[in-house]
């Protein structure tokens, strides 16, 4: 049987960011946009629908004047994760779950 | 349908990995105390061997203060370029500083420890180095932990100013070696 992927992460970028806070305290915005490479206006798009579903959470402050996003994920976000690559697998090792 | 997923399982292990391996340059504070701590352990040494035992005190009332000074800017300097917090950092942040209490309380307890006051010095920095070597998969400062641990053995048989010498030893195996290598892993990196 093929588990229904979550939508929410079965975004490449949205998954991309997922990934990185999974093993991350926290990150800032600056960090997130290098290295999944994509644009600002994009990367804050989808931050906003990451926060917006509970998976992540969203500091706004400042740094030498300049405004500072830092992100970290949630329990649920984890929770999230975890049943996301859990389902995954059913679609790649499809015998284990006949 | 199942390259796709196959695609996003590789986008995962690849993020996964690029985050693991995120690590702030941190290698100019160990070689800030290990140059600290060897230059004070070797001019208290030959002071000694020159009879100005009297003085000897002096090379560390002095390095070590401006060595706290430098270490707090180097920090506030760091804090400011710092992109990420990893775990494994969070937990070197509980250790250094579970370190610098030990530390304190084993040099508060000098009177009392008398000559053995080195080698349990040498043996806070063993564990410092040891589990910060682990968290941080640098080899070379692992060894230097068990280096530390060898020489705080060593302490316990030779006379207190000869103590000075393994001391400068340890933190020349502990700190100045593997800070240079974590200086140079990390210019490979950006």
């Amino acid at each position: 049987m093929f588990k229904e992927l979550d939508p929410l992460l079965h975004s490449q970028l949205r998954l991309a960011i997922v990934s990185l806070l999974i093993s991350l305290e926290e990150a800032e915005f600056s960090f997130l946009k290098e290295k999944t490479g994509a644009t600002a206006g994009n990367l804050s798009v989808q931050l906003d629908k990451l926060k917006e579903a509970g998976y992540i959470d969203i500091k706004k402050s400042f740094r030498n004047k300049y405004p500072l996003t830092t992100c970290n994920i949630t329990k649920k976000g984890i929770t999230a994760f975890e049943t996301y690559v859990k389902d995954l697998k059913t679609y790649l090792d499809p015998d284990k779950n006949k | 349908m199942e390259n796709t997923e196959k695609q996003q399982l590789e986008l995962i292990t690849e993020m996964i990995q690029t985050a693991r391996t995120q690590f702030n340059d941190d290698s100019n504070i160990y070689l800030l105390w290990g140059w600290v701590v060897s230059i004070a352990s070797l001019s208290q040494f030959i002071m000694i061997q020159i009879h100005y035992a009297n003085l000897s005190g002096w090379p560390w009332v002095i390095l070590v203060p401006t060595a706290l000074i430098v270490q707090i800017v180097m920090m506030v300097n760091m804090k400011k370029k710092e992109k990420v917090k990893t775990y494994p950092e969070k937990i070197m942040g509980y250790l250094w500083t579970a370190f610098g209490i030990s530390l304190g309380i084993v040099l508060f307890s000098q009177s009392r420890l008398q000559e053995n006051t080195l080698s349990m010095v040498l043996m806070l920095y063993g564990i410092g180095t040891f589990v910060s070597g682990g968290a941080i998969k640098l080899r070379a400062m692992v060894i230097g932990g068990i280096c530390c641990w060898i020489l705080a053995i060593a302490c316990f048989f030779v006379k207190v100013e000869y103590q000075l010498l393994l001391l400068a030893l340890a933190v020349i195996a502990a700190y100045i070696i593997p800070g240079y290598l974590l200086k140079m892993r990390h210019k490979k990196n950006v």
